[in-house]
């Protein structure tokens, strides 16, 4: 059986021109429909995607649909499986979440590191509050603060 | 050298795991200072670093990094992640912008 993730992307597919989290939604219904549950941490699920609709909607256009990867928007293939989280319905977490949780960490890793060059740089306590600040709004689906000082 | 502990615990499915949190002393590198980190999350070792611009800093940024990543992980979504007892918070303040993010007792203290 496909993995959750990779079910995911290829229903996404199909409405390449629909806001992210519309996704999601029906996802998650459909998901519903067919298996009378969804993931415990389908909201966190829905987290990251809104998070990766603001980050990549704008600089990087999902491919349209019927082309090979129409709808793509992010890289790299789940980890978890549909039937995992079906057939072992006490697992809390799916390893969906545990996947997205990682990509997360370092791509907001990633922003605190080109920060913190700025902040050696100008040897300013507000700057490196304000990093944390960029790194915490990424981290958790939020609108980046531009720095301020 | 490590000079603050918590651990946290989740429940899964009324089997409750252990969370191992661990800071280390600050230590000074490159024009800035840090104190590094970890997180033991069930499924793998997180470590990472907190930096400031002196080591008063570097540890309050560090505490809100943890804070920033428990408040933002899956453990918690799933509301069976705790300190003393469920709903009540870890202990960990977070970056200002995410204080809507605190439940329990930390929405009171920070």
């Amino acid at each position: 059986m496909s993995n959750l993730a990779h079910d995911f992307k290829n229903f996404a597919r199909y409405f390449p021109s629909m806001p992210i989290h519309w996704v999601v939604l029906h996802y998650a219904k459909r998901h519903l429909k067919s298996h009378r549950r969804i993931p415990p941490d389908m909201a966190f699920m829905l987290t990251y995607v809104m998070w990766a609709d603001k980050k990549y909607s704008d600089s990087q256009p999902r491919i349209p649909a019927g082309s090979p990867g129409g709808g793509q928007w992010t890289s790299g293939d789940g980890g978890g499986s549909a039937g995992d989280i079906i057939s072992n319905p006490i697992s809390a977490i799916s390893n969906v979440s545990l996947e997205i949780m990682t990509t997360i960490e370092a791509e907001c890793e990633s922003q605190l590191e080109s920060d913190l060059q700025i902040c050696r740089s100008l040897g300013s306590a507000s700057c490196y509050a304000q990093a944390m600040q960029r790194y915490g709004a990424c981290l958790s689906g939020k609108i980046i603060p531009p720095f301020n000082f | 050298m490590k000079i603050a502990h918590r651990t946290l615990t989740f429940n899964e499915n009324n089997k409750p795991i252990q969370i191992q949190i661990s800071i280390s002393a600050p230590l000074q590198t490159e024009g800035s200072w840090y104190c590094e980190w970890t997180i033991g999350w069930p499924h793998g070792v997180r470590t990472a670093r907190g930096y400031g611009v002196d080591s008063v800093q570097a540890l309050r940024l560090t505490l809100e990094m943890i804070g920033a990543e428990l408040y933002s992980s899956p453990y918690h979504a799933t509301g069976n992640l705790y300190f003393e007892k469920p709903g009540d918070g870890y202990g960990f303040p977070v970056p200002p912008n995410l204080h809507d993010l605190l439940i329990g007792q930390d929405k009171l203290s920070f």
